[in-house]
């Protein structure tokens, strides 16, 4: 019987998952997962998917006239702010995380990698047009981004 | 956009700057990175109060333009929370950092003026 325990994958024929599972360690796969670079990157997707539902929120809900139009609250009748708001705060917990491990001024200016998920999420979703200007744009951010990795990478070395 | 969109957004930027010092100052209170410190419940809801502002007015802005025309007003945002990390948190960088930081701003800059 332990035999048997000890060979699952002889046993059922090569199991996929159950090889890479112990590749992978539930374990092993939570602490990739809560590196702060990595929330980086599942808060700024987070953030790009709240913001897309807030302004399906904002533009479906109708304006409640007793409250002035700069104040966005007529937009909590929309359900899709209210999805927005849970992904928001996904990313909020996240960006905690982050705050903890990295400085600030890395940590923000990697998170703007959300800002070319916005321009691009809301032309493929929302059919907004982006203009080749606008891509150079965002090449350059990347460019930055990529340099702001370095200096990362070098002080979590140095540290 | 006009005039007083502009100031909106501007007025945004700057609630999410110091609800951002104020998360910081709340997760590494001693301003070293570290998963022991005590989290700072006080500097945290401070930080949550700011961003709740941001919140409401953000959704104002959203209910009025074009998501691509105001998100990128985040830009001006990337170069304050670098200035004000550096001059309030005490954080430094190395000068490629510094044009890293300046390289995100100008192309979301670009993004925003197209």
């Amino acid at each position: 019987m332990s035999e048997l325990e000890n060979s699952p994958a002889a046993e059922t024929g090569g199991d996929a998952t159950a090889v890479e599972l112990e590749l992978l360690p539930p374990s092993k796969l939570l602490s990739w997962f809560l590196n702060p670079y990595v929330q980086i990157g599942v808060g700024s997707v987070l953030t790009c998917v709240a913001e897309l539902l807030l302004k399906k929120g904002a533009v479906s809900a109708p304006q409640i006239p007793w409250l002035p139009e700069w104040f966005g609250a007529s937009a909590m009748t929309s359900g899709w702010t209210w999805i927005g708001i849970v992904a928001y705060i996904g990313s909020f917990l996240s960006w905690l995380r982050v705050l903890r491990l990295v400085p600030l001024n890395i940590a923000y200016s990697l998170v703007n990698v959300a800002q070319l998920l916005v321009p691009v999420g809301a032309a493929v979703l929302l059919d907004e047009h982006i203009s080749h200007w606008r891509w150079a744009g965002i090449a350059l951010v990347l460019a930055g981004v990529c340099s702001l990795i370095n200096v990362a990478a070098e002080m979590e070395r140095g540290s | 956009m006009t005039t007083s969109a502009i100031a909106l957004c501007i007025l945004v930027q700057v609630f999410i700057i110091v609800g951002e010092l104020f998360l910081k100052r709340a997760m590494s209170p001693n301003g070293d990175p570290g998963e022991s410190a005590p989290i700072a419940w006080g500097w945290l809801s401070l930080g949550v109060a700011c961003f709740t502002m941001w919140f409401f007015l953000w959704l104002g802005i959203l209910s009025k333009w074009d998501i691509s025309q105001v998100y990128p007003f985040d830009a001006l945002n990337s170069a304050g929370i670098a200035l004000a990390a550096r001059l309030v948190l005490n954080e430094r960088l190395p000068v490629r950092g510094w044009i890293g930081i300046a390289l995100i701003s100008v192309g979301i800059v670009m993004v925003s003026q197209s």
